[in-house]
């Protein structure tokens, strides 16, 4: 790991502190207040604007997450070894979970 | 020369004296609200992927239980209150990282600023919304 990832951590941060500051304004409270509802998510995804607050919400914030992850790690002082270990388990996660969260959207996309 | 014994006593306060700062609170702090957003991010990902997927019925199931569920009616106060922790202490270390606040006193006034308008943040959203 590099600046060059420790530099696109404190990007990702930048990003998520307007993107999620969006998601939660936009869902939680500029809204009735009432449970929401499916169909409102629909019409929601498919506006190409919240389409992709959350297709970047979703790549920041697996990126911040897990990189976040990894440091508490270095903060440990664990050998090479592990933090390669620790590493390769974070971007099989990222991959993971940046698969279901794009399939969650497919549908909606195409 | 100090004595084996004093020479242990300044070892030790000189290690553990890091405790008494803010600046280690708030990191461990934002260490800790990190891990716990870290976990929730996993879990609303599967769970709204999933419901999502599985249609209409799925999902407004799952959104009635986690919207109006008194015990996640708690953890979304508590998510608030870590997201909102979080993303100001976040900018704290941003302005850090840009030579701004890194002063020994500076960087407590920035912490404490930014502490009182993340409180202050959380208690209106929880007046608004719940």
């Amino acid at each position: 790991m590099n600046a060059w990832t420790w530099l696109i951590q404190r990007i990702s941060a930048l990003v998520l502190l307007i993107v999620l500051g969006l998601h939660i304004w936009f869902l939680h409270f500029a809204h009735s207040g009432e449970v929401l509802h499916y169909s409102e998510i629909i019409k929601r995804l498919g506006t190409p604007i919240f389409l992709t607050l959350d297709i970047l919400l979703l790549i920041f914030g697996l990126y911040h997450a897990l990189y976040g992850v990894y440091s508490v790690f270095l903060d440990f002082g664990f050998g090479f070894k592990t933090r390669v270990l620790v590493l390769g388990l974070m971007i099989v996660a990222g991959i993971g979970f940046l698969g279901l969260g794009i399939y969650g959207f497919w549908v909606f996309i195409f | 020369m100090p004595s084996n014994e004093t020479a242990l006593s300044l070892a030790f306060r000189a290690k553990t004296q890091v405790w008494t700062t803010i600046g280690m609170w708030a990191w461990i702090l934002h260490r800790l609200t990190g891990l716990g957003l870290v976990l929730y991010i996993f879990i609303h990902i599967v769970l709204m992927s999933s419901s999502l997927l599985r249609g209409q019925q799925a999902f407004d199931a799952m959104l009635t239980l986690l919207m109006r569920h008194p015990v996640f009616e708690v953890f979304d106060r508590l998510l608030l209150g870590a997201v909102l922790y979080h993303s100001f202490n976040g900018i704290r270390i941003l302005l850090f990282d840009l030579g701004v606040g890194i002063g020994v006193r500076s960087q407590k006034v920035l912490f404490w600023v930014f502490v009182a308008i993340a409180a202050t943040l959380w208690v209106w959203s929880i007046a608004v919304k719940f």
